[in-house]
């Protein structure tokens, strides 16, 4: 009994560990001889950039604004940002730390922008009401039997969760940034970035517990 | 290894980064604590539902459409004597936010409505009269503590905030309108209140009857009588700010054996931030909560 809750703990931490973290030395950056053509004018290097990043950037803007209109929109203005301010970038981090950095703020601007977080949760519930919702192929088959409805209700909680915990547990847990990384798009330390990973999965957890429940007694033999 | 030290730090332990020493004392307390195994077992489960997540996928032609409005004279970098304002508030993180902040907030939190306008995070555009210092000495309103949850006599400097904050005020009271898009007031903002978040952040520990302690108790009392207008305020707060106050707040709670008050007050709102709250203010209060589902 014992050994067998271990094996399973250790072997979830494997898993987690392997899933989609870095391996990337710290001191190489896959795009920096993009970025020094950019930086030498030639756009067809940015165009390049875009390609490599977009996914991930709409990625994270979709988890931080609930909304995939406006993670397009945000999306586009992270990209514009960078080529209007970009040419000045220096290698101090990676290039996708300082992606990640530019669609972050922006991301954040636009929802003061757009007021409180309840009326943007409100707007979300409009659109599920009216049937507008977002169709797509779940990543697995095991998340295939997560369901439509529990899917939903964790995109509400993780859309209700206040931005600081939201956007270090989406870095990490989604987009598979490690610790450090995080620290460096946000500059935190790496221990609040850890306290807040775990503050984030706290609460979301306190947000799901029905979801958990329901899982659970679905999986159960 | 004890309830405190383990439940912290179990999302390190769920990701394999605890070092060996440190997840063999894990495992022997897991093997004998169910609580604790079992919210290991429920932060595992919610990060597989997390990262069950369905993937999403981009529109068609993204990149093309930010080539063309490239083209297009969007993206043109910025005049020199702009550049480094507007490229410096593009970058620099906003959920970081400055720890000097907090000063501001947790005064204004208990100060009076207006004084939120300097709050950074304010939504919409306003144009605000900052009130003078002399208009925000704090009163005392009758509080609806729980017999005998008096709190401990802070000391004699409560009622008189510190002169770097009075500073801060008269600073802030020239601004007038608050944008959010504006660099400036968040800058003014950390100027004006850096030397006051000195005195909150190295302020001796909750119960010496500090001006700090004073804030807190003041806080606490907005919390258990209107905790609508409480976490209202909260929510206002830059994450930095939020985070140390509440922190802070916990701690005193925690101290006046208040945990069990707080938490019933925080579940009478309607507010995911009271999961933050309560999570914070564990164990007793985050127990109040959940009997309250």
């Amino acid at each position: 009994m014992v050994e067998s809750r271990h094996a399973a703990a250790h072997a979830a931490a494997g898993a987690l560990r392997a899933r989609s973290r870095p391996i990337v030395d710290q001191g190489s950056d896959p795009d920096e001889d993009l970025v020094a053509s950019w930086q030498r004018g030639d756009e067809a290097a940015f165009e390049d950039l875009i390609r490599r990043h977009e996914q991930r950037v709409f990625r994270l803007l979709v988890r931080m604004l609930g909304n995939r209109e406006e993670a397009e929109d945000v999306a586009q203005e992270t990209f514009l940002s960078l080529h209007r301010h970009g040419r000045r970038f220096r290698k101090e981090a990676r290039f996708s730390t300082f992606v990640y950095r530019v669609a972050v703020n922006a991301a954040l601007n636009r929802r003061r922008t757009l007021g409180r977080r309840r009326a943007r949760v409100a707007k979300l519930a409009e659109r599920q009401a009216a049937g507008d919702d977002v169709p797509s192929a779940p990543r697995d088959p095991e998340s295939a039997a997560m369901g439509r409805e529990a899917s939903e209700r964790v995109r509400q909680a993780l859309d209700a969760l206040v931005p600081r915990l939201r956007v270090p547990l989406v870095l990490y847990d989604i987009e598979g940034l490690g610790y450090a990384e995080v620290a460096r798009v946000l500059d935190l330390a790496e221990g609040t970035v850890k306290s807040r990973i775990h503050r984030a999965r706290r609460a979301l957890r306190e947000e799901l517990r029905d979801v958990l429940r329901e899982e659970r007694e679905g999986a159960a033999p | 290894m004890n309830h405190w030290n383990v439940r912290t730090r179990l999302s390190e332990y769920l990701n394999g980064d605890l070092a060996l020493s440190d997840r063999a004392l894990f495992d022997a307390h897991l093997d004998r604590c169910e609580r604790c195994s079992g919210e290991l077992r429920e932060l595992r489960e919610t990060v597989a539902l997390l990262r069950g997540l369905p993937p999403q996928e981009l529109p068609a032609h993204f990149a093309q459409r930010v080539m063309e409005r490239l083209r297009a004279g969007e993206g043109r970098p910025s005049r020199l004597g702009r550049f480094g304002e507007a490229f410096a508030e593009l970058v620099r993180p906003s959920v970081a936010g400055p720890v000097a902040a907090l000063a501001a907030a947790a005064w204004v939190v208990f100060l009076g409505p207006g004084l939120e306008s300097l709050i950074p995070w304010r939504g919409p555009a306003e144009l605000v009269a900052v009130p003078r210092p002399a208009d925000v000495a704090p009163s005392a309103p009758a509080s609806r503590l729980p017999a005998g949850r008096a709190l401990r006599a802070s000391g004699p400097s409560a009622a008189a905030p510190p002169e770097a904050f009075r500073r801060f005020v008269a600073e802030g009271g020239e601004l007038g309108v608050l944008h959010p898009a504006a660099s400036s007031p968040a800058r003014e903002l950390r100027g004006g209140a850096s030397a006051f978040a000195g005195e909150v952040a190295q302020a001796p520990e909750a119960g010496s009857g500090s001006a700090a302690d004073a804030a807190l108790d003041r806080t606490l009392r907005l919390l258990l009588d209107d905790p609508a207008a409480f976490v209202q305020r909260m929510d206002l707060l830059a994450p930095n700010d939020l985070e140390l106050l509440v922190a802070r707040l916990a701690e005193r709670a925690e101290r006046e054996s208040m945990a069990p008050d707080v938490a019933r007050a925080l579940r009478t709102t309607r507010t995911n931030l009271r999961s933050e709250l309560a999570v914070l203010l564990e164990p007793a209060g985050a127990e109040a909560v959940k009997a309250s589902r």
